[in-house]
């Protein structure tokens, strides 16, 4: 053996033991950092102020990196603390570098509004979008789903949703958002007129699908608005007589109101086991319902144990109990279940 | 004009041989690449963060190039003396000047479009990211500003040491790209002036303050109009690019400023004692 060939197979056994040494060092290095608290790792983030000035022409390209970082920051979050204290200040790195990020926008709109529940400061940077994107319908969409959804504040979710729709292309469906608002504020009378003109457009441009829509929004603002009457009229009646009417008939015979409304879906209202006033056709879609979610628990389980289950006691107390406070009928042979009060669905 | 293409392309035929040239250019392509990895840890963001590493890459690595290659130009001529086989050939010093820049224009801009070759077939090819014509903008500007970088690079390697010469050039790059921000800090300043927020003694000295900055603003080449790397991947159609992103007197701009760097360096160099 040469002194080359020696020297060159010392080198090369030296190498892979150093290789592996830096493999198992990388491996501990890599236990300890993600053990770490996350938020550390952001504390070398510039101030958003000078953050476009230090990124000197390249203010995509790190609006792009730190929108990286950020999915990472909230994923690892998300996973662990769901506490996302650095957040607000990532968004406004990224916006101050990159004030058009649409996507990043929209995201926080989830991450900081929902999330982290700021849904004023998410408020704050969809406004941000809002002036820098003043053609973008998506921005005060989402700022109105937010004041909907997080904020419960439905005066201003509706002018997130005008500013929407007067933006191009805004889709139908953001048009349809401010009379369903309108109706979750009680103002029944409001969101009628809304869907009415929405019907009206609808019949003058041939469009047979909004008007299909519009219509069953019609119907169902009306059934709310009596619903919402008729359960007034009970509670007053259930706190002056001090007791509960056996017939909806009664409401109307001791003046609480002037005559029974037609339900619109063409079914009838009637006192429910709760004594509130119910309408047979949304029971009967609730029952539906509930009856789907039934079936479907009982065939997962057959698929489960090969076998139905003896009886609904075996799928837990909640699926067990018939909403109407009638009886399941249940045929633990074909797995097949009715409900007593409504056998037909 | 002979003389001057023939120095250029003995300029590029030397440079292309450099081996820093490939380390660089295999470092850009690998960047490049790296950007298909970085855009599926996004989110619905898979096409902006291409585009955007994309450019970014081309360009830094394109002013490295120049500055790197640039700033030992002339000088190591000088120092190892193969300038005089030159010089004492009937060519005029602004003629070697002019063919050094020009052969390493050249070289860099052969260097750029290979990067942009590569940039466009990892476009086409990767599934979910659209190619655009007017992505071929920002890497046009990008020749533009390379133009006056590399007139930079050249002239302080015309009368100083790479070292220095590197620092000059990165520095002038710097102000160059902070350019934008200086003329927002004079309209703010003089803002504040019309507002008459300021006390009278300080008057004059925010405005002598005011006077320094507008000379430094406009004598520093401004190479953030040349950035319009954002506005292009943001714009939907050409209509739009053409609106925000494409000026043409940035074309002769960027000749202007070249020659004006080249000039003085042809001047420092005329000057210059080389016995």
């Amino acid at each position: 053996m040469t002194v080359r060939l020696k020297q060159n197979s010392i080198l090369l056994i030296l190498l892979v033991i150093i290789f592996i040494a830096t493999l198992f060092l990388q491996d501990r290095i890599a236990i300890r950092h993600y053990a770490r608290e996350a938020p550390e790792s952001l504390l070398y983030l510039p101030p958003a102020e000078i953050a476009p000035t230090m990124a000197m022409g390249y203010e995509m390209l790190w609006a792009d990196l730190n929108w990286i970082r950020l999915l990472q920051y909230f994923g690892g979050l998300y996973l662990t603390t769901r506490d996302y204290p650095q957040i607000e200040r990532l968004f406004e790195v990224i916006f101050a570098l990159d004030p058009y990020f649409e996507d990043a926008y929209l995201f926080s709109s989830l991450a900081v509004g929902e999330e982290a529940e700021k849904p004023e400061k998410a408020l704050e940077f969809l406004e941000k979008g809002m002036e820098h994107m003043p053609d973008n319908w998506r921005l005060p969409f989402d700022a109105g789903f937010l004041a909907m959804q997080t904020m419960g504040d439905y005066d201003l979710a509706k002018e997130y949703f005008k500013i929407a729709t007067e933006k191009p292309h805004c889709p139908a469906f953001v048009y349809r958002i401010i009379p369903h608002l309108e109706t979750e504020a009680g103002r029944f009378e409001t969101a009628l007129c809304y869907y009415q003109q929405g019907l009206e457009e609808a019949i003058e441009r041939n469009d047979e699908v909004s008007q299909a829509i519009y219509e069953r929004n019609i119907k169902e603002t009306i059934n709310k608005m009596h619903l919402t009457e008729l359960n007034e009229a009970i509670e007053k009646y259930k706190e002056e007589q001090e007791e509960t009417p056996d017939t909806i008939e009664q409401l109307v015979e001791e003046g609480y109101i002037t005559e029974i409304p037609e339900e619109p879906h063409g079914g009838e209202y009637y006192i429910d086991p709760y004594e509130n006033i119910s309408s047979t056709t949304d029971a009967k879609q609730y029952l539906q319902q509930y009856l789907q979610a039934l079936r479907r628990e009982i065939q997962q389980y057959y698929r489960q144990h090969e076998e139905y289950p003896a009886t609904l006691d075996d799928l837990g107390p909640e699926l067990a109990k018939e909403p109407f406070f009638g009886e399941w009928e249940y045929d633990p042979e074909t797995g097949e279940v009715h409900s007593s009060s409504h056998p037909d669905l | 004009m002979g003389k001057v293409w023939s120095i250029a392309y003995n300029t590029f035929r030397e440079a292309i041989r450099n081996r820093i040239l490939y380390i660089l250019l295999i470092f850009a392509i690998i960047l490049i690449l790296s950007s298909l990895v970085l855009g599926e840890l996004t989110i619905g963001q898979h096409d902006r963060v291409i585009k955007d590493i994309g450019l970014a890459t081309i360009n830094i690595f394109s002013i490295i190039i120049a500055i790197f290659v640039g700033i030992t130009l002339i000088y190591s001529e000088v120092d190892k003396k193969t300038i005089y086989t030159v010089i004492s050939k009937p060519i005029k010093r602004w003629q070697y000047i002019l063919g050094k820049y020009l052969g390493l224009l050249g070289t860099i801009y052969v260097i750029i479009t290979l990067m942009a070759l590569v940039f466009f077939v990892l476009i086409a090819l990767t599934p979910r990211v659209s190619f655009s014509g007017y992505l071929l903008l920002p890497i046009f500007y990008n020749y533009l500003e390379l133009s006056i970088i590399t007139a930079m690079a050249v002239m302080f390697s015309s009368f100083t040491t790479p070292l220095l010469s590197g620092v000059y050039t990165l520095i002038l790059f710097i102000s160059g790209r902070l350019c934008n921000d200086l003329g927002r800090e004079i309209i703010r300043l003089r803002a504040r002036l019309e507002q008459g927020i300021i006390p009278e003694e300080e008057v004059l000295g925010e405005q002598i303050k005011i006077f320094i900055m507008d000379i430094v603003y406009r004598i520093i080449p401004n190479l953030e109009n040349f950035n319009v790397r954002s506005q292009v991947v943001h714009a939907e159609n050409l209509p739009e690019v053409i609106s925000v992103a494409f000026n043409p007197f940035l074309i002769p701009y960027a000749g202007f400023y070249s020659a004006l760097l080249l000039v003085i360096g042809i001047f420092i160099f005329n000057n210059k004692n080389l016995k």
